[in-house]
This record gives structure tokens, C-alpha cells and sequence, in this order.
């Protein structure tokens, strides 16, 4: 009895000790669901006068600057002339669309990118609180320097994954 | 060999025969009359009862988990020799606040089910258990989110709102291991392990209730919890078994 008594014991303080964890604490999970955005270009070869090899790829951009315009207004760089081979805009919490602005090269005009979305409330954990993740409705973007736009996945719930591919012209 | 002794020792005096034969009545042979019938059971009479106590456990709980305010009141009976019906019965008061979020929670529980008591008695009236035991686990708990805010560093944004007061229910299953000493007459001290499974679905996208009564942790599925029981046992009734007792034909094939 005494033998069994001490097991239980033992294992009671070991479990105890385990499942002591303040779940209001802790915040283990990412608050924030950025989009993805990632980048490629088309670089087109010509075989003979009919035939083009498409070689789709991956492609760093050299010197990226993103920024949000909000209400006109230019607001602080997301990334300043850095090369990306993709970029995590941070939609709005409390607005139903946003703008980005995307300048690829310094030497480029930049194009705009239009997300429409709709936001839904979250609960992430007791230790992080609420969150917010977005469906993507719409994408409407100028063709400076981009040729084309793929919605890859319109949920945006992490940042795991690829949102969206914004295929380039050859410049 | 007395006799063998007694017929090598030289004759005594007749005078002291004689005295000795009046006086010695001891090693005459006594006549038995007692009939010795077989007997082949044996009835024993256990002390049963209503045990009640509470779960001082949850006072600990309660320095670690400061939104965890708690209170169980266990209770079992004894149904036979080895079977008690067990219950639990508690209340949860759950107030959060930090930065993100407010929150009030609180409810009421009840478990109901039965223990096994695995121990072999050393002597029938022992009290002291090794126990495992299943029960099924009702609770009722109210909650709302009078505040919460979403904060946005690049936007810069705020965003506030609230959730409503929400019922819900919740039903689970639950395993008991455990050990109940008497450590004074007619009063325990109890250890025990309990694993508790969510049976039905108390998560929503929008809010999952921090802590569900009775049960733990409302965002698992399955938690695991001890309760250390403080318990006295009303002595009200005696339960009856009937011991076997070995007969002869057994003793025979033992030898």
C-alpha cells in the first residue's frame, strides 16, 4: 500500500508540475496573418519564328520599396530598396480594403496594388487574444511593371502560404 | 519415553503411591463431547457508508492559475464490498483581464459514476482503497468577453468590440486512478489521476470558453488533472459478504 501510495504520488507532483502551465500567459502562435506575395518573371526565349520557350520562374527583385497609401496618404515603408524574392503585406484590421504601393527597381515606376477583402474575427489562444484573418475578394493592380496576378489562395489565415504571384515583364 | 523413564526409576514407597493416586487427577483422559460441524462460509460485516470531502487541490490550482477560481465536493457510497458510487460536484468562477482581452466566465459541474476498489483487504474491515472508476461529466457554464482589442502596429489601428453573454454545455468522460488511505478513523486522505474527454464540441471560430467547469481547459479535447481529496466517512450502514472458507477436500489437495 505504502509502495503504490508513494508511485501515485510520485506521478501526481510529475503531472502537477507538467500540467502547471498558465495558458493566460502564454502566446505561442502568430497574431497576425500577413499576405504573401510572391514573385516571378517569364523569361521568354525564342526558338524560330513560331516557337517561344517559357521559362516561368522564380525571380529576386532587386531594390523593392513597399509602403500602404492610406487616405491618400503615403505611410511608412514596409521594405526600402531591399532585394525580395517575395513580400508580407499586413492588411487592415478595420478597413474592408487597402492599397499597397510596389516599386520593383528604384529606376521603375511603381505600381499599385487594390486588395478587397472581408474580415473575419478570431480567437488565437487565451495567452494571445483575438486576431483577425481576411478572404480575398478582389486584386486590382497597375501594369507598370507587372504583367500579370494569380490569387493563389484567397484565405488568409497565416502566412504559410502563397496568396498570390505577380508574374513581371522583362525588363 | 515418560514411561520408558518412569519403569527404569526404582520402585517408590507404596505409602506415596498411594497419595499420589488420590491427588493427581490431571493425566486422566478427558471425555470430548463437543460435535465439530464443517463450516463452509463465513459472513463478514463491512462498514459502509456515505464518504464525503473536498478537493484541496484546487486551492493550488488556484495560485497557478489565478483566472481558475474553484470549488469540488467529492462524495462517494459504498454499494458493496468492492463498488462505491461516486459524485462530484463543483463550481468555477473564471475573471480574466490583460491587455487584449477581458473575460468572465463561471459554472457549475457534476460527475457521476462508479469506483472499483482493486486492493485485497488484509483484514475485512480495512478501509484503504486502490480505486480506478469511470464517470460521466455534466457542466453548465456562462460566459461573455466584455472587452477585447485587436491592436495593428503598421495601420495603427485599434480595433474594439465585445462578445455577448453565451451558454454553453459540456459532457465528457472521465477515468479515475487512485488511492484513499484512512488516516484516522473514519477519515481520508485521497490521490488521485483523472483523464477527462470531451465528447461533444464546445469550440467556436469566434470564442473558445478559457475554462469549462469540472473539466479544465476549454481549447483541448482531452486534459489530464489530479485532485488531492480530504474526505470523512459517515458510518450508516453495514454490507454483508460471505467469505468461502477453504473445505476439507481443498485443504487435502493443498497438502
Amino acid at each position: 500500500m505504502r509502495t503504490l501510495y508513494q508511485i501515485l504520488l510520485t506521478c501526481a507532483v510529475l503531472a502537477g508540475m507538467i500540467a502547471c502551465e498558465n495558458e493566460t500567459k502564454v502566446c505561442d502562435q502568430a497574431l497576425r496573418a500577413d499576405f504573401r506575395v510572391r514573385f516571378q518573371r517569364d523569361s521568354v526565349r525564342r526558338i524560330n519564328d513560331t516557337t517561344f520557350l517559357h521559362n516561368v520562374r522564380d525571380t529576386i527583385m532587386p531594390k523593392v520599396s513597399v509602403y500602404a497609401i492610406n487616405n491618400g496618404v503615403n505611410m511608412d515603408s514596409l521594405y526600402r530598396r531591399q532585394p525580395q524574392k517575395e513580400i508580407f503585406l499586413p492588411f487592415s484590421p478595420v478597413a474592408d480594403s487597402c492599397i499597397f504601393a510596389l516599386r520593383v527597381d528604384s529606376t521603375l515606376t511603381p505600381d499599385t496594388l487594390r486588395f478587397k477583402y472581408s474580415r473575419t474575427k478570431k480567437f488565437i489562444s487565451a495567452g494571445c487574444g483575438f486576431g483577425t484573418t481576411f478572404t480575398l475578394d478582389t486584386v486590382i493592380a497597375t501594369r507598370h511593371t507587372i504583367d500579370s496576378v494569380v490569387i493563389n489562395s484567397k484565405v488568409v489565415n497565416s502566412s504559410n502560404d502563397t496568396h498570390l504571384t505577380l508574374f513581371f515583364f522583362n525588363l | 519415553m515418560s514411561l520408558a523413564a518412569q519403569a527404569q526409576t526404582p520402585a517408590k514407597p507404596a505409602a506415596a503411591k498411594a497419595a499420589a493416586a488420590k491427588t493427581d487427577t490431571t493425566r486422566q483422559p478427558a471425555k470430548d463431547t463437543t460435535a465439530i460441524i464443517p463450516v463452509k462460509d463465513s459472513v463478514v460485516h463491512m462498514q459502509g457508508g456515505l464518504r464525503v470531502g473536498l478537493d484541496l487541490s484546487r486551492i493550488v490550482t488556484s495560485i497557478y492559475y489565478p483566472y481558475r477560481k474553484e470549488g469540488t465536493a467529492v462524495a462517494d457510497v459504498r454499494l458493496n464490498s468492492n463498488l462505491y458510487a461516486a459524485a462530484e460536484i463543483g463550481y468555477t468562477n473564471t475573471p480574466h483581464s490583460d491587455s487584449n482581452y477581458t473575460y468572465k466566465g463561471s459554472g457549475m459541474f457534476i460527475s457521476l459514476g462508479i469506483d472499483y476498489n482493486f486492493l485485497k483487504r488484509l483484514y475485512p474491515s480495512e478501509k484503504n482503497m486502490f480505486f480506478g472508476g469511470i464517470r460521466y461529466g455534466f457542466s453548465h457554464l456562462t460566459y461573455e468577453v466584455p472587452t477585447y482589442k485587436i491592436n495593428d502596429r503598421y495601420w495603427g489601428n485599434n480595433l474594439t468590440g465585445s462578445i455577448p453573454k453565451t451558454n454553453v454545455n459540456a459532457h465528457w468522460v472521465e477515468l479515475v486512478l487512485g488511492l484513499k488511505a484512512e488516516v484516522l478513523k473514519n477519515f481520508f486522505l485521497s490521490w488521485s489521476l483523472h483523464e477527462r474527454i470531451m465528447i461533444n464540441n464546445v469550440k467556436s471560430d469566434e470564442f473558445t470558453p478559457l475554462v469549462i467547469p469540472g473539466f479544465g481547459s476549454g481549447s483541448k479535447k482531452a486534459v489530464f488533472d489530479m485532485r488531492y481529496t480530504v474526505s470523512y466517512l459517515f458510518p450508516l450502514y453495514k454490507i454483508t459478504e460471505h467469505i468461502k472458507l477453504p473445505n476439507d477436500k481443498d485443504k487435502k489437495k493443498k497438502k
